[in-house]
C-alpha cells in the first residue's frame, strides 16, 4: 500500500519553518534586552578606585577612602539603589603613576568594575586615563585630581567635580595681586602638575597687575630640610609667597620661614586645606590663605551631619576633615547619577545620566551641573583663611573661570 | 656669599641627624655584617610610642630616654629573632639586608595601623632660636647637634677605652679569633644593635620636632645617612660621623647656592667622585683577602 507522503512533508516543512521563525524571534528578543554591564548584577554595583594607601601620600589616600566608604555605607543602609548595593574595590597605588596603570588593568579585567569613582592623584590619573577611557571605555567619575586640559575638550566617560589645580592657581594668583603684592615667590614641587600651578599663578597675577614680578623656587617631593630655601626666601624679601607642595612640605617650609622671622602672607591651594595642617604647623600657618572645594566639615547642616555620623561608623579613628568630606561628596554625586538612570544600568546609561545632571546640590560641594559639553561639574571655589587656629571662610565663592 | 658661614653652620646642625643615623648603621654593620635598612623605621616607631606617652603626661626629656631604650630593645629583638637565626651561611649578608627592608615596611604599616596616616606635631625640648651669623637656628636643633656630639663621644670612649668596647672592635675585626679568646659574639651583637638603634631614636626624636611626626619621618635623612656612610666608609665609625656632617653641609650649600631641586643630585655626584677615587670611603678600610 502506498503512503501519501505529501501531507506529511508539508506538515514537516511548516513545522520546521515555524520553529525557525520562533527561534529567530526568541534570539532577537534576547538581544533586545541590554547585555549586563561589567560590575553590575541584580544585587551589586562594583566600583573601583586607586589611591595611595601607603607611603608619604597615604595621609591623603586613607581619609579619602574613608569618606568614599562612608557614602557607600549610607546608601547601602538605605537599601542601595535600584535594589543593588555598592561594593568598592580600592587598590594602593602608592601615588606611583606607573603602578596605577597596572592597577587600573587589574580592576578592569580581573575585578570587572563598573566605573572608577573618586580615585586619587593627578599624575596617576594622567598616566592611566588613556587606557581606562580610550581602550577599556570605563567611566572615571569625580577623581580627586584635576588638570584643565582634561575638560577642554570634554573627554568621553570622564567627569569631574574638582576644580583643576591650574584653575586654583589662577584664582590664587589673581588674589595675591588683588591684595596688592607685587614681588612674589612661587615655590613648587618638581612634579609637572605643581610646576604648571606655579606658572598659572604667575600668569594670573601678572594679568591682574602687569607690575607684578614672580620668581620660582622648586624642590623634590619628600623634602624635609627647608633651611636653605627659607634663608634664600628671606634674602629675597618678597611681599608674599605661594606654595604648591603637599602638606608635609608646606608645613616644613612654613615652620622654617617663621623661624627665620619671614612673616609674609602665604597663599596655597585646596589640597592643603586640611585641619591637620593647623595641628602640625600651629602659629606658622596663622593667616595662610587658600581656596577650598567644599564647606567646612564642622558645619551643622543635615548633609554634613550625615557625613559625620557615617564616618564615625566606618572609620572611628578618622576625625571629620576636608579630605573625607570631599570624597563623600564626590561619591554622593555618583550614587545620585546611578539613581537617576532610566532603564538598565550600563556604562552608557551612567554617562547619559551624568550628562543630564543639573544643579545637583550635595550640601557639601557647590551645586554641580554636567552636560555633554561640560564634564566639569563646578568651577566655584571658596576662599578660606586660617584665623584663630581654624580654617574660616573669607568672602564669597569665586568662579575660577572668570575674572572675579 | 654673605650668608655662607650661616649656611655651613646650619648644615652642620642638620648633618648631626645624618651622622647619628650613619653611626648607628656602622655600629650594627661592624658587629654583625648587617646593613640595617630598618634602622630609621625603628627609631620612628620608638618616637611614635614616646609621642603618645608625652601626650599622656610624660616629660619631654624623659621621653627622649624612653625613645632610646625602646628603640634599643627593638633593635635587640630584631637581631635575636631575625638576624641571628640566619647563622653564617654564604648569602647571609644579602638575606639579612632583605629582611631589614621587609621589617622597615612592616613597621611602616604598623605605624599606620596604630596611629593613622596623619602627620602630627611633636614637642620641642627647648623652644626658641638663636641668631648665628645672621640666621636663626632653632635651639632644639642646636641641642640635637650637641646631644649627637655627646652621644658620638660616648660611643667613641666606649669602643676605645672600655674592655667590652675593645672586645666589640675585636669581634668586628675577626669574629673567629674573638670567639677563640672567649669573647661572646652574641652579647657583642646585642649591645651593638641596642646602641645603633638608640642612635636612630635620638635622630628621629629631633627630626620629629623639626618637621612633624609621620611614618616617613626618617626616609630622607636615612638616604643622606647612607651617603655619609659611603663617603666616610662602611667600616669606620669616625668616617660615618664625619661623612654625615659633610653631607649635611654639602646638602645645604647645594640647596642655597645652586638649587633646592638638585640637592640630592649634587650630593651624590660628590659621593660618586669620592668613591671613584677611594672605593672604601675616605676613612674606610680596604677589603683584605683571607688566606
Amino acid at each position: 500500500m502506498e503512503t501519501n507522503l505529501k501531507p506529511l512533508t508539508q506538515f514537516f516543512m511548516k513545522f520546521t519553518s515555524a520553529g525557525l521563525v520562533a527561534g529567530t524571534l526568541a534570539l532577537g528578543a534576547g538581544n533586545a534586552v541590554a547585555q549586563p554591564s561589567p560590575g553590575v548584577t541584580d544585587t551589586e554595583i562594583k566600583i573601583g578606585a586607586y589611591l595611595p594607601l601607603s607611603g608619604p601620600i597615604a595621609s591623603y589616600g586613607i581619609p579619602l577612602l574613608a569618606g568614599m566608604q562612608a557614602a557607600i555605607n549610607t546608601a547601602n543602609e538605605a537599601g542601595g539603589v535600584k535594589g543593588r548595593k555598592f561594593t568598592l574595590v580600592a587598590e594602593d597605588n602608592k601615588f606611583n603613576p606607573q603602578a596605577t596603570v597596572a592597577i587600573a588593568r587589574k580592576l578592569i579585567t580581573r575585578d570587572e568594575i563598573f566605573a572608577f569613582v573618586a580615585p586619587m592623584g593627578t599624575p596617576s590619573t594622567a598616566a592611566a586615563m588613556d587606557y581606562i577611557l580610550n581602550e577599556a571605555k570605563v567611566p572615571i567619575i569625580n577623581p580627586y585630581a584635576g588638570m584643565a586640559e582634561w575638560y577642554n575638550p570634554p573627554r568621553d566617560f570622564f567627569y569631574g567635580a574638582q576644580v583643576p589645580l591650574e584653575s586654583q592657581a589662577k584664582v590664587i594668583g589673581r588674589w595675591a595681586a588683588k591684595d596688592g603684592h607685587k614681588k612674589l615667590i612661587a615655590v613648587h614641587l618638581t612634579l609637572v602638575t605643581n610646576e604648571r600651578q606655579a606658572n598659572e599663578f604667575a600668569q594670573a597675577a601678572k594679568r591682574m597687575n602687569p607690575d607684578v614680578a614672580v620668581e620660582f623656587l622648586s624642590t623634590k617631593l619628600g623634602s624635609t630640610d627647608f633651611g636653605p630655601m627659607a634663608i634664600e626666601i628671606a634674602s629675597k624679601k618678597p611681599d608674599a609667597i605661594a606654595m604648591f607642595f603637599t602638606q608635609n612640605e608646606t608645613v616644613a617650609l612654613a615652620k622654617e620661614l617663621r623661624l627665620q622671622n619671614v612673616r609674609i602672607p602665604i597663599y596655597t591651594y585646596a589640597g592643603i586645606v586640611i585641619n591637620s595642617t593647623i595641628d602640625i604647623a600651629g602659629a606658622s600657618v596663622e593667616g595662610m590663605k587658600a581656596v577650598s572645594y567644599i564647606v567646612p566639615p564642622s558645619l551643622d547642616t543635615p548633609a554634613v551631619r550625615e557625613y559625620r555620623t557615617a564616618l564615625a561608623k566606618v572609620a572611628p579613628n578618622e576625625k571629620p576633615d576636608y579630605l573625607s568630606l570631599n570624597s563623600y561628596g564626590y561619591m554622593k554625586i555618583f550614587i545620585e547619577a546611578v539613581r537617576r538612570i532610566n532603564g538598565p544600568i550600563t556604562r552608557q546609561t551612567l554617562v547619559q545620566s551624568m550628562d543630564n545632571m543639573r544643579n545637583y546640590d550635595t550640601g557639601i560641594l557647590p551645586s554641580v551641573t554636567y552636560s555633554p559639553k561640560q564634564h566639569m561639574g563646578t568651577t566655584s571655589l571658596q576662599r578660606v583663611q586660617i584665623t584663630g587656629g581654624k580654617w574660616n571662610i573669607l568672602g564669597d565663592a569665586v568662579d575660577s573661570e572668570k575674572d572675579w | 656669599m654673605g650668608d655662607f658661614p650661616a649656611v655651613v653652620i646650619s648644615g652642620i646642625v642638620s648633618g648631626s641627624t645624618y651622622a647619628l643615623l650613619a653611626l648607628g648603621i656602622v655600629i650594627i654593620f661592624r658587629s654583625t655584617d648587617t646593613v640595617n635598612f630598618a634602622i630609621g623605621d625603628t627609631g620612628t616607631l620608638a618616637v611614635f610610642v614616646t609621642g603618645s606617652l608625652i601626650a599622656a603626661g610624660l616629660p619631654i626629656a624623659a621621653g627622649l630616654l624612653v625613645a632610646i631604650v625602646l628603640a634599643g630593645l627593638m633593635g635587640v629583638a630584631t637581631e635575636r629573632l631575625l638576624i641571628r637565626p640566619l647563622g653564617h651561611s654564604r648569602n647571609v649578608l644579602f638575606i639579612a639586608l632583605v629582611i631589614t627592608i621587609g621589617l622597615g615596611l612592616l613597621i611602616h604599616a604598623g605605624i599606620f595601623l596604630g596611629w593613622g596616616t596623619r602627620s602630627r606635631s611633636f614637642p620641642v625640648l627647648v623652644p626658641g632660636s638663636a641668631n648665628i651669623f645672621g640666621i636663626a637656628l632653632a635651639w632644639n636643633k642646636i641641642l640635637a647637634a650637641v646631644i649627637a656630639a655627646a652621644a658620638m663621644g660616648a660611643v667613641a670612649w666606649f669602643f676605645t677605652k672600655t674592655a667590652f668596647g675593645t672586645a666589640m672592635r675585636a669581634t668586628a675585626e675577626d669574629p673567629g679569633a674573638a670567639r677563640m679568646i672567649g669573647i661572646d659574639a652574641g652579647r657583642v651583637a646585642t649591645i651593638a644593635w641596642f646602641v645603633g638603634s638608640g642612635m636612630a631614636a635620638i635622630a628621629a626624636f629631633f627630626l620629629a620636632a623639626d618637621t612633624s611626626l609621620n611614618a616617613s619621618l626618617t626616609i630622607s635623612a636615612l638616604f643622606r645617612a647612607f651617603a655619609g656612610v659611603f663617603l666616610g666608609g662602611l667600616t669606620s665609625m669616625a668616617g660615618a660621623v664625619i661623612g654625615g656632617f659633610v653631607i649635611g653641609v654639602l646638602d645645604n650649600i647645594a640647596g642655597r647656592y645652586i638649587s633646592a631641586n638638585y640637592r640630592d643630585t649634587i650630593v651624590f655626584a660628590v659621593i660618586v667622585l669620592v668613591l671613584f677615587i677611594r672605593p672604601a670611603g675616605v676613612l674606610g678600610a680596604g677589603r683584605k683577602e683571607r688566606v
